[in-house]
This record gives C-alpha cells, sequence and structure tokens, in this order.
C-alpha cells in the first residue's frame, strides 16, 4: 500500500491542519508492507525504518530523518488489530492497520471495496501500547470530520496523470455541505483517482503561523493590536466565566440523581475548558476527560512496558510500590512527549482511583509531600527493613522481606546504637532520598525510632526506649 | 600539552572541608574522586600522594603550576583526613590501590586491573603472542607493544603484569637485585 | 462537545435568552444547548486570537506576562489542563508544562549540594542552561515562576519563599523558621553566602542565648544539607556556606 507524502515545516516538524492535534508519539517504529512494497509509489519499498508514528486526531503520521514522511488519514482506517508475538518473545509489538485503499493502492477517505494494510512494528520502550491504548478512541471521536473541509482534497496521486484542476473545484463544493454528516460522503471526480493531500493555501496558514514566530521573536516587535485583541478577548472570557459559575452553581444544589450524572460530567468538562476549578465530590466524578486520564495513569504506572528487555517493570513496581506526585508526574509527561498534562490534571486523575476501584493511593505525609502508592504497600515491611538496618550495615540482609517482629528483635538485640542516615535507607528500600527520609520520619512516629544528634546530619537509631 | 580544565566546584571553598553530613559528603567524595582521576590521566600521573608534607607543601607533582589538592587562588588546600577519604573511593572502584597499609601513597590506574588484564590477554591472543618474553625494558622499545602501555609508569606496568599472573595470562619473573623485570606471556 | 438532536431556531433562541436570565427555571437540555453555544462562540474567538497571537505568546516574555494576569483578573487559571480552550489554542501546555519538567529535574540535579532551597535567579539559569537554544529559547523569571506554582498542585513540595525581598525556590517538603530566614538574610550579606556562627549569634541579640539560637539555626541547615563547612577560612572556626544566599556559585551548584 502506499500512503500520502507529509508536508514538513522548514524546521522539519509535522504540518498540521489547523485543528489537528498530535495524540501519542511513538518513536522508533518501522512501517512493513506485507504485500510486498509499499510506501513512496515512486520508490516503492518493502519497509520504511526508524521512524517516528504520530497519532493525531486526523491521521497517522510517520517521519524519519532519512526515509521521508509520510501519513495515512484516519477516515481511511477499515480496521487495526494488535499482531500476536509468535513463538519468539524476542520479536517487537506489532500492529496491523487495514486501510480502505483506491485503485491506485492509496488511502481513500470513504470506504471503498478494496483494502490494503501496512504493518507498524514498535521497537521503542512502550512498545505498543500507547497507540493501542489512545487509537480507538481517536477514531471513535472522528475529529477530522470537523477541520475545514477542504483539508481533504482530491486530487491526482502523484505518479498518475489525469484531469486535476476542475476535480479540486467540484470536490471542493460537495465536501463543503456534507462535512457534517456522520459518513463522509465526498463524491468521486469523475475520473477514478481519489488521491487526497493536504492543500498549498493550507499550508499557507500553519506556515504563517511559524514564520511569525520566527518573526516575533525579532526585535522591536509593536505589541500595541495585540494587547487590544488582548482585552476584547478578556471581555469575553469574563462573560463566559460568570455564565460557567452560575452553572457550576446550579449542578453544585442538584448533583445526586442519575439523570443529572451526565449532565454534572458536562459541566465539570465546560469548566475544565475554561481553566475554572470544578472539585471532585463525593457525588460526581468530574470531567471525563479526568477520569480517562485516572485509568491511563494507573495503567502507565502499574503496567510494565512491554518490548523493552531492559525494563525492571512498571514504574511504580520498580520504585518499590510508591513515588512521588511531583516524579510520578514527570515521567509520566516524558513518557507521553506531547500532549503533556497538567499537575493539576494528574492530581485530579489521582483522587478519582477510589472512585474507579484502581488499587493505586494518593498519600499525603505529615510535611505536605504527596506520594502515589500501590495498594499492596506495606509500611510494616519498610518499618522491618530499617529495623533491621539498624542491626548490622549488611544491606543485602536489610533488603529482604521479613516478618516485623523478627526485625524488631534483631534491632533490640544488637544492642549497639547503630544510626542511620537518609542515604543508606534510601538504598535499602530502593527508593529516592525524598521517599527515604518520608520514610525514617514516619517510622519514628511510629517510635520505631528515634533521632540521633550527631552532627552528621539526619540520622536515626532503634528506639531503645520503647522498650524501657 | 593542553592546560588542565578544573571543573567548577574547585573554586568553592567548602570543598577543600570535609563534610560533616553523610548527604552533602556523597556529593564532595563523587566530585573531588573525578577530579583526581581526570588530574591524573591528563597530567600522566601513576601516584598520589596523601600527606601533608613537613616543608608545608602538600603536594608533591611534577608541575608545582598545576596543583591538585591545593588553590592558591582562593587559599584552600585539602587535609591528609580528606584526601584519604577521597582516594579511599577511587580504590572502591577499582582505580587505586594504596602502596602502604596506612595510606600515605596511592596508586591510580587509568582502568581497572581487571580492564588491564583482559586488554593482556586480547592482545596476547589477537598478535599470538602466546609463549613470548620480554623484559620491561624491552617493552618500552619494543613497536608490537600497545602505546597506551608505554605511557605507564613502570611501576604500574609491573603491577599490571602481577596481576595477569593471577588469571594466567602471563606470568611475572626477575627483578631481585638490579634485574630487569621479565614477563612471559602464557 | 456532544451533539444533541436539533432544535428549532425559535426554541434556540428562546433558551438563549433564558440561559442568561435565570437558569434554574430553564428546563436542563435548553440550558445544555445554550451554554455549548455560547463556549463554541467563546472557542472560535480564542481561536482567532490566537491565529494572531500565539506566536507573540511564545515568544514575548511580557505579553505572556500580560495574559497571564488576564487570566488571573477574569478568574481562570490556563495552566489547570492542558484539556482547556486555553492550552490547546495556545498551545500553552507543551511550553509550561515541558518548563516544569524542567524546573523539576534541574531542582533534583542540584539537591546534594543546596538541599533542595535555592535562589530563583540561580534556578533559571540552570533552566536556560539546560534549555540550550531550542526554538522556543530562554525563559524568564516569570515564566519559571508560572511553571513552580502550577507544579505547586503536586504537594506542597515545590514553592517560592521570600527572604530580605529576594525569592527562593524549595523543591523538598518543609519551611523555613524565622530563625533559618534571619541565618540566610545574614549569610546574604557576605560576598560568598557565608556566616559564623559568631555573626548569626550578633543578630540573635548576642551573649549565650544568640549563640544557642545560632547554633541550632546552623545545625538545622546541616541536617538538611543546606549548608557546607569551610573550616579554612578562619582559625579555628568554622563558616557555613548556605547556597540559598548567594547567586555567586550558580556554576558550582
Amino acid at each position: 500500500m502506499f500512503l500520502y507524502k507529509l508536508t514538513l515545516t522548514p524546521s522539519g516538524r509535522p504540518l498540521l491542519f489547523p485543528g489537528e492535534v498530535e495524540v501519542v508519539l511513538m518513536e522508533a517504529t518501522d512501517l512493513e508492507f506485507p504485500s510486498g512494497a509499499g510506501g513512496d509509489a515512486a520508490n516503492p519499498r518493502e519497509k520504511l525504518t526508524a521512524g517516528v508514528l504520530t497519532l493525531t486526531t486526523a491521521r497517522i503520521l510517520w517521519t524519519s530523518t532519512s526515509a521521508g514522511a509520510y501519513f495515512v488519514p484516519l477516515p481511511a482506517m477499515r480496521h487495526h488489530e494488535e499482531l500476536s508475538r509468535g513463538m519468539f518473545r524476542t520479536k517487537s509489538p506489532r500492529v496491523r492497520f487495514e486501510v480502505f485503499v483506491t485503485p491506485d493502492v492509496h488511502p481513500a477517505v470513504q470506504p471503498t471495496s478494496a483494502t490494503g494494510h501496512v504493518v507498524a512494528a514498535f521497537r521503542g520502550r512502550a512498545g505498543c501500547d500507547p497507540l493501542v491504548a489512545s487509537l480507538p478512541g481517536i477514531l471513535a471521536q472522528r475529529a477530522w470530520t470537523r477541520l475545514p473541509p477542504t483539508v481533504w482534497l482530491t486530487s491526482p496521486p502523484p505518479t498518475s496523470s489525469t484531469t486535476n484542476g476542475t476535480n479540486a473545484v467540484t470536490t471542493t463544493t460537495n465536501n463543503s455541505s456534507n462535512h457534517n454528516s456522520s459518513t463522509a460522503q465526498q463524491p468521486q471526480p469523475p475520473s477514478e483517482e481519489t488521491a487526497t493531500f493536504f492543500r498549498a493555501s493550507d499550508a499557507g496558514v500553519a506556515g504563517i503561523l511559524r514564520r511569525q514566530e520566527r518573526d516575533s521573536a525579532a526585535a522591536d516587535r509593536d505589541l500595541s493590536e495585540a494587547f487590544a485583541d488582548l482585552n476584547a478577548l478578556k471581555e469575553k472570557a469574563s462573560a463566559m466565566v460568570s455564565l460557567a459559575s452560575k452553572l457550576k452553581a446550579a449542578v453544585a444544589r442538584s448533583e445526586g440523581g442519575a439523570d443529572d450524572k451526565r449532565a454534572t460530567e458536562d459541566v465539570h468538562g465546560w469548566l475544565l475548558s475554561l481553566g475554572i476549578d470544578s472539585p471532585v465530590t463525593k457525588e460526581s466524578a468530574g470531567a471525563l476527560y479526568h477520569q480517562q486520564l485516572s485509568r491511563q495513569l494507573a495503567d502507565f504506572l502499574l503496567v510494565p512496558p512491554t518490548g523493552d528487555k531492559s525494563s525492571h517493570g512498571a514504574p511504580l513496581t520498580a520504585a518499590g510500590g510508591m513515588l512521588s506526585l511531583v516524579d510520578a508526574w514527570c515521567i509520566y509527561n516524558r513518557a507521553r512527549g506531547t500532549a503533556l498534562v497538567s499537575p493539576e490534571d494528574v492530581r485530579k486523575a489521582c483522587e478519582l482511583w477510589p472512585k474507579l476501584g484502581i488499587p493505586i493511593v494518593l498519600r499525603t505525609f505529615s510535611s505536605g509531600s504527596l506520594a502515589v502508592v500501590s495498594g499492596d504497600f506495606d509500611d510494616d515491611v519498610v518499618d522491618a527493613k530499617l529495623l533491621v538496618l539498624m542491626a548490622s550495615d549488611d544491606v543485602e540482609s536489610a533488603r529482604s522481606t521479613r516478618p516485623l517482629e523478627e526485625a524488631i528483635r534483631l534491632a533490640r538485640h544488637a544492642g549497639g546504637l547503630r544510626s542511620v542516615g537518609v542515604t543508606e535507607a534510601a538504598r535499602v528500600l530502593g527508593t529516592s532520598l525524598e521517599l527515604a527520609r518520608e520514610h525514617l520520619l514516619c517510622a519514628e512516629s511510629r517510635g520505631w525510632l528515634c533521632r540521633d544528634d550527631g552532627g552528621s546530619g539526619l540520622r536515626f537509631s532503634y528506639n531503645f526506649f520503647r522498650d524501657l | 600539552m593542553a592546560a588542565f580544565l578544573y571543573p567548577p566546584f574547585y573554586a568553592y571553598p567548602p570543598y577543600f572541608t570535609l563534610q560533616p553530613v553523610e548527604e552533602t559528603r556523597a556529593k564532595q567524595v563523587q566530585a573531588w574522586k573525578a577530579l583526581i582521576f581526570d588530574f591524573c590521566v591528563h597530567h600522566n600521573i601513576h601516584t598520589v600522594s596523601a600527606d601533608d608534607h613537613a616543608d608545608g607543601t602538600v603536594d608533591v607533582l611534577p608541575d608545582p603550576s598545576s596543583p591538585l589538592f591545593v588553590n592558591a587562588a582562593i587559599h584552600r588546600a585539602l587535609k591528609r583526613e580528606a584526601k584519604v577519604v577521597f582516594l579511599d573511593a577511587l580504590v572502591a572502584e577499582g582505580h587505586g590501590e594504596w602502596l602502604e597499609a596506612d595510606k600515605h601513597r596511592c596508586r591510580v590506574f587509568f582502568k581497572t586491573l581487571a580492564e588491564y588484564v583482559s586488554d593482556v590477554r586480547r592482545w596476547v591472543d589477537e598478535n599470538a603472542l602466546h609463549g613470548s618474553v620480554y623484559t620491561l625494558y624491552e617493552m618500552a622499545e619494543a613497536t608490537e607493544i600497545p602505546d597506551e602501555w608505554k605511557r605507564l609508569d613502570r611501576d604500574v606496568l609491573h603491577r599490571i603484569f602481577v596481576a595477569c599472573q593471577s588469571s594466567g595470562v602471563s606470568s611475572v619473573f626477575g627483578g631481585e637485585n638490579g634485574e630487569d623485570v621479565g614477563v612471559k606471556f602464557l | 462537545m456532544r451533539r444533541r438532536p436539533g432544535i428549532s431556531g425559535l426554541q434556540r433562541q428562546q433558551a438563549q435568552r433564558e440561559a442568561f436570565s435565570d437558569l434554574g427555571s430553564v428546563a436542563a437540555s435548553a440550558r445544555q444547548l445554550a451554554m455549548e453555544e455560547q463556549l463554541q462562540s467563546f472557542q472560535s474567538q480564542l481561536a482567532q486570537f490566537a491565529l494572531k497571537h500565539r506566536a507573540d505568546i511564545n515568544s514575548q516574555p511580557a505579553f505572556r506576562a500580560s495574559f497571564h494576569k488576564m487570566c488571573r483578573d477574569i478568574g481562570v487559571d490556563p495552566l489547570a489542563s492542558n484539556k482547556g480552550f486555553w492550552s490547546e489554542a495556545l498551545g500553552l501546555g507543551e511550553f509550561y508544562f515541558d518548563l516544569g519538567v524542567q524546573v523539576a529535574e534541574a531542582c533534583m540535579a542540584s539537591r546534594l549540594e543546596t538541599g533542595g532551597l535555592i535562589p530563583l535567579d540561580v534556578l533559571v539559569r540552570r533552566v536556560n542552561k539546560r534549555r540550550g537554544t531550542a526554538v522556543s529559547g530562554e525563559v524568564s523569571i516569570d515564566d519559571v515562576k508560572q511553571a513552580i506554582g502550577s507544579l505547586g498542585k503536586l504537594g506542597s513540595t515545590f514553592k517560592l519563599e521570600m527572604v530580605s525581598g529576594k525569592y527562593l525556590v524549595r523543591s523538598v517538603p518543609g519551611e523555613l523558621s524565622p530563625d533559618a530566614a534571619a541565618a540566610i538574610d545574614v549569610a546574604a550579606q557576605d560576598p560568598d553566602g557565608a556566616i559564623s556562627e559568631d555573626s548569626l549569634a550578633q543578630r540573635f541579640g548576642g551573649g549565650v542565648g544568640g549563640l544557642v539560637r545560632a547554633r541550632e539555626a546552623l545545625e538545622s541547615f546541616m541536617r538538611d544539607g543546606m549548608a557546607w563547612v569551610d573550616g579554612q577560612r578562619e582559625p579555628g572556626k568554622y563558616w557555613y556556606y548556605l547556597p540559598a544566599s548567594s547567586e555567586k556559585w550558580s556554576e558550582v551548584l
């Protein structure tokens, strides 16, 4: 199957349609063409290697430094499936896409009788999970139907030779009247071909934006118009805010009925869109977005990344069952790469876990710091490890899990006043310095340890006083 | 040879005092350990003294204008206790060896002994030099001996071949009564 | 936005009027339709604004600051969610959340040297160094402050503190006691950001009482990893260098 060429900006980034949003970025992805050859019609190959696959709200993009840049429109997507790994676990995860194709084997944006295939092989850390998780939702949203109608423009593909100009005009008008219907009713032009690519003037809009950004950065830009526009925006925004606040109050009064659940979700969604705070309450689960994020985040934290031989497992498990919320936010955003989530989004997502029955808890320490903790985390296990560390400096021995009573006996028996600092505790517990410190302070407040003021930092030793 | 570029911490006075707080000291040790190593590699120095010397100098180095443990510009110098701690860290990593039990001089290895032994083994195999014999003096001139080894201090080279002996890669003999040390590659 | 079943033009106008007058008495579906239409209209206006001025927001720190002030004035937080209109239209998420991650990482990288308390200016310098010469260029102090405000939503770990008119960034849980703040202030008078027990004791009124307070304050800093000792500045005495008190060491720390 052949793909459409993707237009890039001068800096090599994909040129997106107005309103098109990148959702998921998958590095180290190859495209394989089961039929033997595909990709660029002018230069067909068996596979395209080492590229970045991006899922947007309208297309699947594939870019690389040396093999070109291509895309498949999402409306052409008929079916996708994750291929089973087969006998050899070393094979990278693969997803096969079945795509409606035109007679000249390019993706067709309306259902056709013929289909083609392309397989994406994911060699990156995250395997295929982020894509497979996001794709159904993106396909269901059909966001491409809200794009400007002229985005999908019919015009012959570069390799064929048919009439073009007139086709473009007719199809444009037809498109604009049909773009809101649920099935893309794009009539075929008189000639057979139904290739599509991004129109030059649309490229112009985005191109203008980027040029503007460069010019803006240049010295002495007159911002008076910008400030005037900002004031105008402020007026409208203000009106929106007061309207939304009234709605928020109305919803708060009437919350409870089953009918209202969706209405409440809607209101929370609007408040979210405007940037007005809408706290999660006992009754409501807040905006749908946060519910989705809550699940996505839980999956990220608990499910080991596939296809990565060197991984130590899921992030939360690898951290011993506890991660500071700041760390969780950082690594989640780093993993997403794009469409980053705000701290508040993540905080709200974490707060929804009990409601959604997800076995992770957001825990507050007395210092006010927050951590995400897996449901099976046991403080006694931590205390036991610390107590064993008080008995001897055998780090390996301290790392192994043992019952609390045994650990107490060992610490008591050791008799010595061995003191332990934050660094050592972190090493034994396999956690960050901050969390190790919190654990030591917790153990202190539970009475196991007492502080050791030796002047060489924060240190603790076994609290013999409790035995007296 | 290009001037040695001191890292930024070298200008921070507290780095010349051994920090009592564990976490802070950990950072200090890591910084000094790296500096000592880089300094020795740059100047091709193989032994570092941990002592404060009777005549008041604290460094005994080929080039007094390029000191290691003294920063005259900020009037700070490391004391023995600190130097021992930092050199101990280098030893723990396999990049150093004390010459005395009471820690006065520390030999610095640019690669760990294990790495050198494996280098020697590979070189012997690749050049089919099993059974060949050299004295250390001969090695300095022989073209088939890698340049890297020729730049090493004679004592360090001897030490490496002794280590190789323990791994069965070579056997070392001689060295008494002014005789040169000989190495037979097995 | 969810699509609602069709509704006649008259009904729609009616709903709109009522939506603005008395929400309580209007049927829920009409109310919702009115709201969605208003939101769509606002979103269009915002999109227009974005088309014209997104570049300005991303490249002009002063305009960016005015934008944030506007949001504060009307009671919205444009960084509350990357699903918000503001973020989507203006691409704020990529800028600020990326910056937030960089700020968190820069703080973490200097934890062992600073104990988690660092002057804001030093942090901004370090973050800009990490960013290199990215298209989005250098970030301003205001930008970093925004990012820290945003990070503050992740618990009380990240916050801005002010001591004698200068901003400090705290990236570990805890609080500055008044004595600790005084110590930072005294140390800030020294070009190296250093302080001795005696000089601090003077600030606390001298005598035994002053000395005890000074010692406690300094030991507390040591325990938290926020002070380095120097035994060679003055014979027989320790001097304490507080990274929070000086910008001189931004290269080192």
